[in-house]
């Protein structure tokens, strides 16, 4: 898994490439929370590259959006692709988190 | 030694069930998958329970056994189905104490965690759990494929 960190205003968006599982998603999840202790709490996650998740991957997202919401941001997601959106649907996760088609709809439903 | 027949693969591996293996684990599934060309949704499907199911007896099968025992990993293609056991010498796990999950919980009484045998027993077709003597456990994981007619 790949992460890469880009600052659109007024969002951060991680744009995260690969499997987000049990090997991989504890990065995954210290690269957010460093984002939320620093003040970035808008987050945009771009999972346009992700085509597998677990449980363990979900873990992750649902931990970093309690902490984005409590710090005042939110942790929206973008570009899912089927399969991750099934594991979403499967868990109920998709009443919690936002999703958007893109990138760009998610950053700019954050207002500015 | 059961005769495989001939439009039958198989698979095997076994490892310590240590969170350390779960990437060869994990390479296993997948490998088994792509050799048994399977359809990219039945694949997905087969990889996600065995990863929940590989976690949970590394995690809480084994949990504070130091160190911990093995873990056997089997991956059968036969012409219709896709038949996955997994194997160990851990404590006995009953899978009707696992309390169900409730997709419509709120996000503020969400627990960390508890979604992984609800996976398991949603994209499988058949799901069937064994104690085995003296010791341990197997669980054997069915997934049914698409009719190519």
């Amino acid at each position: 898994m790949d992460i890469v960190v880009e600052q659109r205003a007024p969002t951060t968006v991680v744009r995260i490439n690969g499997s987000v599982d049990g090997l991989t998603a504890d990065t995954l999840m210290t690269t957010l929370q460093q984002q939320i202790d620093v003040g970035n709490t808008r987050l945009v996650a771009d999972l346009s590259g992700v085509s597998y998740t677990s449980s363990a991957g979900l873990r992750a997202l649902l931990a970093t959006v309690k902490q984005a919401r409590s710090a005042g941001g939110d942790f929206r997601l973008a570009g899912v692709l089927p399969p991750v959106r099934k594991v979403l649907e499967m868990s109920g996760f998709t009443s919690i988190l936002k999703l958007y088609a893109d990138v760009d709809l998610a950053v700019a439903s954050y207002p500015a | 030694m059961t005769e495989v027949p001939h439009d039958v693969e198989m698979d095997e591996l076994v490892r310590e069930a240590h969170r350390d293996r779960l990437v060869d684990l994990m390479a296993f599934v997948q490998r088994a998958c792509e050799r048994a060309a399977l359809d990219p949704d039945v694949a997905f499907d087969v990889r996600l329970a065995m990863e929940e199911v590989v976690t949970n007896v590394i995690e809480h099968g084994y949990a504070g056994d130091d160190p911990p025992g093995p873990i056997a990993v089997r991956f059968r293609r036969e012409p219709r189905q896709v038949v996955v056991t997994v194997e160990d010498r851990a404590r006995p796990f009953d899978p009707s104490t696992i309390p169900p999950t409730d997709p419509t919980t709120p996000l503020e009484a969400r627990r960390i965690g508890g979604l992984g045998w609800h996976f398991v027993t949603r994209v499988m077709d058949e799901v069937r759990h064994e104690h085995r003597h003296p010791r341990g456990n197997r669980l054997t994981l069915v997934k049914r494929l698409p009719s190519s007619d």
